[in-house]
């Protein structure tokens, strides 16, 4: 191993054998060579082809030909000092106990653990696993390695918005067409992890219940036009996105949970009281919740709702809650 | 089924019915274990149910049935377990879930001390009239082409005073029921769909042709029926459908045949639905309006209550006192359903 000024472009960038790093930022990094340069060198395995690979410090090489800077620093391997698998799991350990890895990084690791490097998924499991901070489970593997199948615009978005694994997967079960479709449609919203793998469900129910193709969902419930709104908050979009979603997927209950709105509605309750139902109508006990702070105030509410209750509207609801 | 392996407890050995499974399946593979609970089952569920295990039950083998939970209404059934595992393959199959731990085809092999665990217990109730059945971890009769459990099961519920047993199944192995003395206090039962499902969703099991046939049949050797659909799947074309299934019933067995009729829809723990996701990525059941109710993924009450009410009114436009129940419903829909049933017989 040697220690010497190499030209960046002698590097081989391509060459991702040993990377681990996805999407990496490199503002700040760039700010801090710009002003002091390379404090710690890269390592760099010779080929015998004469190249040399990246073993760790991806992002500094990046950083430093981005900011067109000729050399960088970097420690040297020979091929017989350090064998692929030595490489990459030299890769591994400067990252992982550096920073957190988002899941694209750590579906990079599984699989290049599994594919590239022939670890066993049992070795995985036990022993890698853990230090990704993950639970030793195959489930989880298996999840990760499913990854594959995200298209890269969807790996960036996916990574961008930091989703969850259950969100990645979910994701990665559309076609690489769909995923493109869904990309420019989710780009506008950061829903939780809950409302994503809600609305990822949603999506794919209709789509497999009308027998068409997501594509046609997006187009036809004009999804796109909801959520590219300037003037809507992205929390506001996520919502509307969720309330037309379900009113396709659940157009009795939706319809229904309409129809009592407008029946509460109609009983003109005062401000401090309120009927409560439950909501997908299989308690058929309602609720009427009141709030007072002196005796005076009660005796007003219930001559109020009193009042409701002679309107004969209350019996309406009732009828209709049981129909 | 055809079986790739049997494993037999050592503590089974000594029990009549090992010996005569081991007949029936004398070209299958056997070994002998010490603990069958430490066999490693393959990783798929198919494979699995290929591999008998003959064991000796010495838990809870007779109880109330499992959907006694809170928030429905019970019908008061009781099971024996005698086994566990299906060779059918139904898409909503809740033992993909519930026996994941261990699916592998199971058999218990003390069947007569199971059913002296059950003359105890139904002989410390004398007034109490008992309904019991099998069909719980398993198909009631599928396995009986090896076990002969039915006539073992047949005699000694012939002799009680006070209960009723049920074969639940959806196969036709009832070759060994006919001719059996049963005093009348067996029922054998089919569960039902349109055949469009069971091409679909119910794989490996007999058509509906052949049930129907089946218990016709039965009805032939003296025996009382019962049908359970359940679960009913509410699709488009589901009204045509189950009405003609309703229409089939009674074009092949007499009303006065029929024990009872039981309805149910579709419904299903949360954590079942990827597990079918993965198996049977093309199904569409679970495309319908669902909602959590009582711990479980059920369609919209009025959906619900729709299917029960038409297919009363299609029971009772045929036989209006043939005998039937809701299973695993919630008060609320029994008491709607119930009045819609009435005003109907009244009309």
């Amino acid at each position: 191993m040697i220690l010497q000024y190499i030209q960046t472009n002698q590097v081989n960038v391509a060459d991702d054998s040993f990377r681990v790093t996805f999407a990496p930022r490199l503002d700040e990094l760039k700010n801090s060579i710009r002003e002091v340069g390379v404090i710690n060198p890269i390592t760099l395995r010779h080929t015998q082809e004469g190249t040399y690979q990246v073993v760790t410090g991806y992002k500094r090489l990046l950083a430093c030909l981005e900011l067109n800077r000729q050399t960088i620093p970097a420690l040297i391997y020979e091929p017989h000092d350090l064998s692929p698998m030595q490489a990459f799991l030299y890769n591994l350990h400067d990252n992982i106990f550096t920073r957190e890895l988002n899941v694209v990084e750590k579906y990079t690791i599984c699989s290049k653990l599994v594919k590239l490097y022939a670890v066993s998924e049992e070795d995985v499991v036990k022993h890698y696993l853990p230090l990704l901070g993950e639970e030793p489970s195959y489930k989880i593997l298996h999840q990760y390695l499913g990854l594959e199948q995200l298209i890269e615009a969807m790996k960036v978005h996916v990574v961008e918005k930091g989703a969850a694994l259950s969100s990645a997967m979910r994701i990665a079960e559309f076609t690489p067409s769909t995923q493109n479709s869904l990309v420019n449609v989710l780009k506008h919203v950061n829903p939780s992890t809950n409302k994503l793998n809600e609305l990822l469900t949603l999506i794919r129910e209709i789509a497999a219940r009308d027998g068409t193709s997501v594509e046609e969902i997006l187009q036809r419930y004009q999804l796109l036009t909801i959520v590219a709104d300037p003037s809507v908050a992205a929390p506001e979009k996520v919502m509307a996105l969720r309330q037309t979603l379900r009113s396709v997927r659940l157009p009795h209950l939706t319809e229904r949970q309409n129809q009592l709105t407008e029946l509460i509605q109609g009983l003109q309750l005062p401000q401090s009281a309120r009927l409560v139902a439950d909501p997908y109508f299989e308690d058929p006990k309602l609720k009427l919740e009141c709030q007072f702070s002196a005796p005076e105030e009660l005796n007003a509410l219930v001559s109020k709702i009193q009042e409701a209750f002679e309107k004969q509207h209350w019996h309406k609801i009732f009828e209709w809650y049981r129909a | 089924m055809k079986f790739d392996q049997i494993w037999i407890d050592r503590n089974a050995l000594a029990y009549p019915a090992t010996q005569f499974i081991r007949d029936k399946l004398k070209n299958v593979p056997c070994d002998v274990v010490e603990d069958v609970h430490a066999l490693k089952h393959p990783s798929d569920l198919r494979s699995a149910k290929r591999q008998l295990v003959l064991t000796v039950h010495r838990g809870l083998a007779f109880k109330a049935c499992q959907g006694m939970c809170e928030g429905v209404v019970c019908c008061g059934y009781y099971t024996i377990d005698v086994g566990s595992g299906c060779p059918c393959d139904c898409t909503y199959c809740i033992l993909q879930h519930y026996i994941s731990n261990n699916p592998m085809t199971t058999i218990y092999v003390n069947i007569e001390e199971i059913l002296g665990i059950v003359k105890k217990h139904i002989e410390a109730e004398p007034s109490r009239q008992f309904r019991i059945g099998t069909g719980e971890l398993s198909d009631s009769l599928a396995y009986d082409d090896i076990t002969g459990y039915s006539k073992i099961i047949t005699a000694f519920f012939a002799a009680q005073a006070n209960a009723v047993f049920e074969f639940k199944t959806k196969t036709v192995t009832i070759d060994n029921l006919i001719g059996l003395k049963h005093n009348g206090k067996i029922v054998v039962s089919w569960s039902l769909n349109p055949q469009k499902i069971i091409d679909s969703e119910e794989k490996h099991s007999a058509s509906l042709k052949e049930r129907l046939a089946a218990a016709k049949k039965c009805v032939g050797s003296g025996y009382r029926v019962g049908f359970h659909f359940d679960p009913m799947i509410n699709y488009p074309e589901w009204e045509k459908d189950y009405k003609e299934v309703v229409e089939a019933i009674f074009e092949n067995v007499p009303a006065s045949s029929i024990a009872w009729i039981s309805l149910g829809t579709l419904r299903f723990p949360h954590h079942l639905k990827p597990i079918v996701e993965k198996r049977f990525p093309d199904t569409k059941i679970f495309c319908g309006e669902f909602i959590p109710a009582n711990g479980k993924m059920r369609y919209f009450r009025p959906l619900r209550e729709e299917m029960y009410k038409k297919m009363y009114g299609w029971i009772d436009n045929k036989a209006p006192y043939t005998e039937r129940y809701l299973c695993m419903e919630t008060p609320f829909v029994h008491k709607t359903v119930a009045e819609e049933t009435r005003k109907h017989i009244q009309m």
